[in-house]
C-alpha cells in the first residue's frame, strides 16, 4: 500500500517538475499529428518535382544543358562545398545582407519614430520619402558602387539605403495610426511628450516595425545580390552571375537554392525577434510576402 | 482603507476631508467655439456653469452630439475653453493635466502591457519607483479580486473585467475627482448593471467625487446624487435634478426599484426633447 502511494506521489512530482511543458494534452497531440502530415506532404511534393525533373532530363525530353538536373546540381553542390567556394560566397552575401539589413532597418525605424516629435518636419519631408520609396532601390546600385567600390561596403551601403527607406516609412506611418485616445489617456495622467513617446508611440508602432523588418529581408537580399551582379569578386550573386554566363546551370541552381536557405534563415530570425518583442501579439501581425 | 492614507503614499497635497463639503469642480460660464473645416465658427458650448460638490456623484445627460465630451476634455485640461474658467480643488485649470482621473468610453488598456503594468501606467507617469507602483497596483487588484489576472494580457479578459481594470488604473493614481465618459456603453446589459453598482460603491467608499457622462437616462437616475440635463448645441445646462436614489437605498441596483424612478425618467426624457425621425 505505502509503496503505491509513494509511486503516485512520485508521478505527481515528475508532472510538476516538467513544469509548463508538462504532458501532452490530446489537442496538442492532434496538433503535432497535423504538423507531421503537413511536413510529409511537403516532402512528397519536393520528391515528385525532383523525380519528374530528373526523369525528364534522363529521357532527354528536356535539354539538360538549359535546365540542369537534380543529380548534376547535387554533384555541383558537393564539389563547390568541398572547394570551399560555396561557403566563401554564401558568407560574403549573408554578411553584407545582415549588416545592411540591421543598419538600415534600425536607423530607419528610429528616424521614422522620432519624426513623431516634429509635425512640421515630417509634413515637409513627406513627399520626398514617398518619392524615394517609389524608386526601385536597385537603380541606385551603379552609383553606390562608384562611391563605395566593388567590395562588401557597396553591398552593405546598398542594402542599408534600401531597407532604411522602407523602415523609415513604416515606422513613420505607424506613429500616425496610433489611437489618439491612448495619447489623451496619457495626457490625463499628466504625461509629457517623452513619456507619451516611450510608453505609447514606440510600443504601439512595434508590430508595424517588425513587419517592415520582414519586408526588408527580401529587399536587403535583392540589393546585395543585385549589387554583386553588377560588380564584385565574391558572393552568391557573383557566383550565379559568373556561372550563368558560362551556362553552368547546375552551379546557378546551387546558388539559387542557397539564397533560399539564407532567406528562410533570416525570416526565422525575425520570427524569433517578433515573439520576443511582441509576446502579446500572438501572430496576428500582418504577414507579408518578403520579396520584391 | 481610507482615501487619506492612500493620498499620502502618492504625496499629493489635498485638503483633509472636512464635514462640510466644499466644491470639487466649478465650471464658470464656459464657452467653447470650434472652427470647422469650412472655416465657419461652430458654437458647441454656450455658457455652461456647474458647481459639483466634494464626494458628490453627478451625471450629465444630453442629446447626442451636444458636446458632453468637450466639457470633460475642458475639465481634464485636454482642451482650452474659449472663455470662462474651471476651478478644481480651488485652483484654476489652464492647460495643465493630471488633476482629475479620466475614465473613457473604451477601456484603452494597452494590449502590449499585462494587467498589472496597465494599472501602473499613471503611477509611472507620476514617477513612482517600480516597487511602490507594483505594491500599490497589487493592493488595488486584490481589493477588487483581479489579482489572479495581474500577469495576463488584456486580450484574455472580458469587456466587464477590462473596464474594471480601467477603473483601477484611474483609482490607483488617487485622484479626488473621477470623470467617467460613458464607461458602460460598450457593455452588455447585465454586466452594465453590476458594474454601475460596483463603481458607484467603490467611488463612495473611497470618498471620490464622480462625474458621469451618459446617454442612458435610467443609468443616470440610478447612480446620481444630481443630474445635469443639457440642451442641444450650442449647449447650456437646461435643468438640474436632485435625485439621490442610490444614496437613499444604498445601491444603484436598488435605486431602480424606487417609486419615483419612473417619474424622473419621464421628466428627463421630456426635458431632453428628443425628436425621433425629424430633423430639427
Amino acid at each position: 500500500m505505502s509503496n503505491t502511494t509513494g509511486e503516485v506521489k512520485l508521478n505527481n512530482v515528475s508532472t510538476i517538475a516538467k513544469g509548463k511543458r508538462g504532458k501532452l494534452r490530446p489537442h496538442q497531440i492532434a496538433a503535432m499529428k497535423d504538423w507531421l502530415t503537413t511536413m510529409l506532404w511537403r516532402l512528397v511534393i519536393i520528391g515528385v518535382i525532383l523525380g519528374a525533373w530528373e526523369a525528364l532530363v534522363r529521357s532527354e525530353a528536356v535539354n539538360a544543358f538549359l535546365l540542369g538536373s537534380p543529380s548534376a546540381i547535387a554533384k555541383s553542390f558537393v564539389s563547390m562545398l568541398q572547394s570551399g567556394q560555396l561557403l566563401t560566397d554564401a558568407y560574403a552575401t549573408v554578411k553584407a545582407t545582415v549588416l545592411g539589413f540591421v543598419i538600415g532597418s534600425i536607423v530607419g525605424s528610429l528616424a521614422g519614430l522620432l519624426l513623431w516629435f516634429s509635425k512640421k518636419l515630417s509634413r515637409t519631408i513627406d513627399p520626398f520619402v514617398v518619392a524615394l520609396n517609389g524608386v526601385p532601390k536597385i537603380a541606385l546600385a551603379p552609383m553606390i558602387i562608384i562611391w563605395f567600390g566593388s567590395g562588401i561596403f557597396s553591398k552593405i551601403a546598398l542594402a542599408s539605403v534600401a531597407t532604411f527607406i522602407v523602415a523609415l516609412l513604416s515606422a513613420y506611418q505607424a506613429t500616425h495610426q496610433i489611437d489618439s485616445s491612448q495619447v489623451n489617456l496619457m495626457k490625463s495622467f499628466g504625461a509629457n511628450r517623452m513619456q507619451i513617446f516611450n510608453k505609447i508611440i514606440v510600443p504601439a508602432s512595434l508590430p508595424w516595425i517588425i513587419s517592415a523588418f520582414r519586408i526588408n529581408i527580401g529587399i536587403a537580399l535583392v540589393s546585395v545580390v543585385g549589387g554583386e551582379f553588377i560588380s564584385s569578386d565574391k558572393g552568391l550573386g557573383h557566383m550565379i552571375f559568373v556561372e550563368g554566363n558560362l551556362f553552368n546551370l547546375p552551379a546557378v541552381w546551387v546558388g539559387v537554392f542557397t539564397l533560399m536557405l539564407v532567406a528562410a534563415f533570416l525570416y526565422t530570425c525575425v520570427g524569433v525577434l517578433e515573439k520576443k518583442l511582441l509576446p502579446w501579439n500572438e501572430s496576428k501581425g500582418p504577414q507579408q510576402a518578403g520579396s520584391v | 482603507m481610507s482615501s487619506m492614507t492612500a493620498v499620502d503614499t502618492i504625496g499629493n497635497v489635498t485638503q483633509p476631508n472636512s464635514d462640510k463639503k466644499g466644491s470639487a469642480i466649478q465650471v464658470q460660464d464656459v464657452k467653447k467655439t470650434f472652427i470647422n473645416a469650412q472655416g465657419d465658427e461652430v458654437h458647441v458650448l454656450s455658457g455652461i456653469s456647474m458647481d459639483i460638490r466634494e464626494q458628490e456623484f453627478v451625471s450629465i445627460v444630453g442629446p447626442s452630439g451636444c458636446g458632453k465630451s468637450t466639457i470633460f476634455n475642458i475639465i481634464a485640461g485636454l482642451l482650452e475653453p474659449t472663455s470662462g474658467k474651471i476651478v478644481v480643488g480651488g485652483d484654476e485649470v489652464g492647460r495643465s493635466t493630471g488633476h482629475v482621473g479620466y475614465m473613457m468610453q473604451r477601456d484603452l488598456l494597452l494590449p502590449w502591457r499585462t494587467i498589472i503594468d496597465n494599472v501602473t501606467l499613471g503611477l509611472e507617469v507620476k514617477g513612482l519607483s517600480k516597487k511602490e507602483r507594483r505594491e500599490l497596483a497589487m493592493d488595488y487588484l486584490q481589493r477588487y479580486s483581479l489579482d489572479s489576472f495581474a500577469n495576463a494580457y488584456p486580450s484574455t479578459l472580458s469587456g466587464g473585467m477590462r473596464q474594471r481594470v480601467a477603473l483601477i488604473r484611474t483609482l490607483v493614481t488617487q485622484p479626488d475627482i473621477i470623470l467617467l465618459d460613458e464607461p458602460f456603453s460598450a457593455l452588455d446589459y447585465q454586466t452594465r448593471l453590476v458594474l454601475e453598482d460596483e463603481i458607484l460603491s467603490i467611488l463612495k467608499n473611497e470618498g471620490k467625487t464622480g462625474v458621469l457622462i451618459t446617454h442612458d437616462i435610467e443609468e443616470a437616475i440610478s447612480v446620481s446624487d444630481r443630474i445635469f440635463v443639457m440642451s442641444k448645441r450650442p449647449t447650456y445646462v437646461k435643468k438640474t435634478y436632485e435625485v439621490g436614489l442610490a444614496e437613499k437605498h444604498g445601491s444603484a441596483m436598488k435605486a431602480r426599484t424606487d417609486a419615483s424612478f419612473k417619474q424622473y425618467f419621464e421628466d428627463i426624457w421630456s426635458e431632453l426633447d428628443i425628436q425621433m425621425g425629424r430633423s430639427s
